[in-house]
């Protein structure tokens, strides 16, 4: 089976391959097993690989050969995909849903809290990429039931760990940040750490799921992270 | 030759000033943005110049320069914009390495053509390197912009004989140029022909909207784009925002947008655009990749 990949040349140094323009999980698969191709065969010539939804974008030290680059990723879409396997893996983040919009999100929804916070952890969301701010990731999979407008005026500053949603998307704050979105609750980890390497764990094509906590719970695993006793929880999916 | 710890301290800032090299490369996917200097050329000249690692960091000042105190003895060069600049109170040349001793008081006034300046310093500014790079940016390093007291560390140099510096033509261009070289975006066939044709037929201001992330340009375009799904962009990236105003994405840009993507820089024409300030015009100059 072969992809029909639209191949986009950006500058002598920058090559986009594009998938058909939609959210889907098949798509990020698909990406994320091309990518693995592609830093295996160019390493060295690259300075990033970087995904959108639907685009995968090389970006090369120097110019670069546009006709063999291409016919190398036509014959690596020609594989079989399906026989790769990408180890996925699903998170589990805890979250206070205390938010300061909480009822602002009911009002525009007409969902009551408690329901909000049920349907927010119903199922968990996929990691599509990180983008918007360092540690940012793009989450694919909120209910239309709660989408709710961005504010018209940004907070100054939401706080590291927010958990918010802003239009059709979810999302938490990897860092203090100005934001528009409704901050529904706040997880005690910290997701984004530069002491790390990496900085932060989850990769794309992974899954993110929300779990409530209590205060004392998110209390005792603040001084667990204090203490660093604190492990993310995650299993293969 | 004897190495040891020099500083720099911060008597006076300027406008805005930090410490860049050509930035964090490989981080993308974390959505870490490169940085880097806004005008690579002016910070390659530097680092030729001093005979250092093209990598090697340089101070970025912006519109203004600093006022800085060197504590140790070395060898600097100021490269890209130009303005009144006094060491210990006499005048000092732009685009000559000079020796400095220890105790030396380097004045920078306001930039009178072009709007940023390079301070490279023979082996580089030592402040640290967080994910291969010591490009500052908010977040990632602990200082994103100069400020007053601050101490810049490198390593002290000394040399006997009158070093011979690398002989090179400075670039009088970089300054004057008003023509920003530019590739078809990658939604630029998604506009009208008349409206794209249009990007290539008037000069373009720089608006007061402007900073490390990216530049908007006061003249608007008719924009009937919807917009994208989220997408990468790059340094140099000509966005077309649901108003119609024209965002030119800069260094500390962030690694996804989702407006269309309608022209794309060449590196000559980032650097170009960087050394430009508010109210000045340009105009783009399409070119096949």
């Amino acid at each position: 089976m072969s992809l029909k990949l639209n191949y986009k040349k950006i500058s002598p140094n920058i090559l986009e391959a594009c998938w058909p323009p939609e959210i889907r999980q098949s798509t990020l698969m698909e990406m994320m097993i091309m990518k693995k191709r592609i830093i295996s065969e160019w390493y060295e010539e690259l300075w990033d690989v970087n995904l959108g939804y639907h685009c995968l974008s090389l970006h090369f030290k120097d110019h670069f050969p546009l006709n063999e680059v291409v016919s190398k990723l036509e014959n690596f879409s020609s594989e079989k995909f399906q026989q790769e396997a990408i180890k996925r893996k699903r998170w589990f983040i805890p979250v206070l849903y205390e938010g300061k919009d909480l009822q602002r999100v009911s009002e525009i929804t007409k969902i009551d809290i408690s329901d909000i916070v049920k349907l927010h952890q119903d199922k968990p969301y996929l990691l599509h990429f990180y983008g918007f701010m360092p540690g940012f990731m793009y989450l694919g999979g909120l209910s239309p039931k709660l989408f709710a407008a961005r504010k018209d005026r940004p907070d100054p500053v939401i706080e590291k760990g927010s958990v918010a949603i802003g239009g059709k998307q979810t999302g938490i704050y990897p860092m203090d940040s100005p934001g528009g979105w409704n901050i529904i609750g706040k997880t005690p980890l910290t997701l984004f750490n530069l002491n790390k390497q990496p900085p932060i764990q989850a990769q794309p094509g992974d899954e993110i799921q929300f779990h409530s906590i209590e205060k004392t719970e998110f209390e005792s695993i603040q001084k667990e992270i204090a203490n660093h006793q604190f492990e993310l929880k995650y299993e293969y999916i | 030759m004897n190495i040891s710890e020099g500083q720099i301290e911060v008597i006076k800032t300027g406008f805005y000033s930090s410490i860049q090299d050509l930035g964090r490369f490989g981080q993308g996917h974390w959505g870490i943005p490169a940085a880097g200097a806004m005008d690579r050329q002016s910070f390659a000249l530097a680092n030729h110049l001093l005979q250092n690692d093209p990598n090697d960091a340089c101070l970025e000042m912006t519109m203004l320069g600093d006022e800085l105190k060197f504590v140790g003895d070395t060898e600097i060069v100021l490269t890209g914009a130009e303005a009144s600049i006094q060491l210990n109170g006499s005048k000092h040349p732009i685009n000559k390495p000079v020796k400095i001793k220890n105790g030396d008081i380097l004045k920078i006034g306001p930039f009178t053509t072009g709007f940023r300046m390079y301070l490279g310093i023979k082996g580089g500014f030592q402040s640290p390197c967080i994910l291969k790079s010591r490009s500052w940016y908010k977040g990632i390093t602990e200082n994103f912009r100069l400020k007053k007291r601050a101490l810049l560390p490198y390593k002290t140099y000394q040399s006997k004989e009158n070093s011979s510096y690398a002989k090179v033509a400075i670039d009088e261009s970089l300054l004057k140029n008003k023509t920003l070289d530019v590739y078809a975006g990658p939604e630029a066939e998604k506009l009208p022909r008349s409206t794209f044709e249009q990007l290539f037929e008037k000069y373009f201001h720089l608006s007061a909207q402007q900073n490390r992330m990216g530049i908007q340009l006061k003249e608007p375009l008719i924009n009937e784009l919807k917009e994208i799904l989220t997408a990468p962009v790059y340094p140099g990236t000509v966005q077309l925002t649901p108003g119609g105003k024209l965002l030119v994405l800069m260094r500390d840009a962030q690694v996804t947008g989702g407006y269309p993507r309608i022209l794309q820089l060449s590196q000559a024409a980032i650097s170009c655009l960087a050394q430009k300030k508010q109210g000045e015009s340009i105009r783009f100059n399409l070119i096949d990749t």
